[in-house]
């Protein structure tokens, strides 16, 4: 991970690209992280890269992510009557993008959604021992939040999500080894 | 990441002869000199210093037969551009340390988080009843003791924290970074998101070491069996 010799034992610029693209994967994330938070040096140079470049590479990456699993549920939907089923969605991790993080499959980032037909639908993780999803709303407040041995979950109906808002949902992995892994915060808003 | 390796590098380093190799760098250059002109010029003090660093970066980046450009395409793991600024800004420090000396930094390395330590021990502080808090000072070599432990305890209960959440609160706190720059760091959605994992993180290194705090302020039962 970071330059083998005794000189220089800071981070390689290839990591701390991938890491500000958002394209490390989850087990070489958190020691990039844990390196950061010891090294001043190493932080400085991210914070002042990120400032350098001028778009949030990382949330570029996750719409084009969202976008590829949306797609591939629309096919899916078409493809079956009834929608997506758990094996579909392994089928679906069998067509194979290489995204470390555990991805979410709807809704989609940027989403428009029906206030009463919110159903949160992700990827099922090897290893995984239960998943844990947080509903918030624009202000990061938690309005909903619950665990699940499934991959999709619909919300209780006392459930208010407000016409016109924007909402964030993550689904946090626990795995069955102890560590965690997350879809990280996806967009979507509720239709008027 | 092959859909993000532009043209103009492969052309660089593809180039089968001394004409091809100086028509592609030049593409190169004209597609890549705003960027590293513009790192250039946020690393440079002045506009010399700047001109200097981006030609220093030029002819690093050509040099030895493209060696560094050359080990993008052996790793490729982010986006070009995010790779160059990377690269850019290390070679522009380079030539600047060189040339000027080494500046003198304001923080130097976290020391395992003192500063995180500090503010956290501060707002744990406001919270506790300070009755029951024994006066350090008065108590001497003694309340030196509980000092050294109840920072202790601090590192411990930081260090038990995934990387991550001890990153956000090393950037928050050491490098004093407002919660925008954070979330855009971290890849959380807003500030607000960013304020709460806070709040949630303090709320719960309080409650770890509150315990023990009021343990502390009772007075050590050895003492008292050996007054018997």
């Amino acid at each position: 991970m970071t330059h083998h010799g005794l000189r220089d034992p800071h981070l390689e610029a290839g990591l701390v690209a991938a890491y500000v693209d958002g394209s490390v994967g989850t087990a070489d994330a958190a020691k990039v992280e844990a390196h950061l938070a010891l090294c001043s040096q190493c932080r400085q140079e991210l914070i002042e890269v990120r400032r350098l470049l001028p778009v949030t590479a990382r949330r570029w990456r996750w719409q084009a992510v969202a976008a590829l699993a949306a797609a591939a549920v629309l096919l899916l939907m078409v493809g079956r009557p009834g929608g997506p089923r758990v094996s579909d969605r392994s089928s679906i991790r069998g067509g194979g993008h290489p995204e470390p993080l555990a991805p979410v499959l709807t809704p989609a980032e940027g989403a428009r959604v029906r206030g009463g037909a919110v159903r949160f639908v992700w990827h099922s993780v090897p290893g995984s021992a239960a998943y844990r999803i947080t509903l918030t709303d624009e202000r990061g407040d938690v309005v909903w939040t619950t665990e699940s041995a499934d991959t999709s979950v619909t919300p209780a109906t006392t459930i208010h999500v407000r016409g016109g808002h924007l909402y964030y949902w993550s689904v946090d992995v626990l795995l069955r080894d102890g560590r965690s892994t997350t879809t990280g915060f996806h967009s979507f808003r509720v239709a008027p | 990441m092959a859909e993000d390796f532009p043209a103009e590098l492969a052309h660089v380093l593809d180039a089968s002869d001394a004409r091809a190799r100086d028509l592609a760098w030049s593409a190169f250059v004209n597609a890549y000199s705003r960027l590293l002109l513009h790192v250039a010029r946020q690393v440079g003090r002045d506009y010399d210093m700047a001109m200097d660093a981006y030609a220093h970066i030029l002819e690093q980046l050509r040099g030895d037969d493209c060696h560094r450009l050359r080990r993008f395409a052996a790793d490729g793991r982010s986006k070009f551009t995010t790779w160059l600024v990377v690269v850019a800004r290390r070679l522009c420090l380079d030539y600047l340390r060189q040339r000027y000396g080494r500046a003198r930094r304001n923080g130097g390395d976290s020391g395992g988080g003192r500063a995180v330590r500090r503010c956290l021990e501060d707002s744990l502080s406001e919270r506790v009843d300070l009755a029951t808090v024994p006066d350090v000072g008065a108590l001497g070599p003694e309340g030196e003791l509980i000092a050294v432990e109840e920072s202790k305890a601090l590192a411990a209960a930081l260090a038990g924290l995934n990387p991550r959440d001890r990153l956000l609160l090393t950037l928050r706190f050491e490098d004093d970074l407002s919660a925008r720059e954070i979330g855009a760091l971290l890849a959380y959605p807003t500030p607000f998101h960013v304020y709460r994992r806070i709040s949630t993180l303090l709320a719960s290194l309080r409650a770890g070491l509150a315990p023990r705090r009021h343990q502390e302020s009772e007075p050590p039962p050895l003492n008292r069996s050996s007054e018997r």
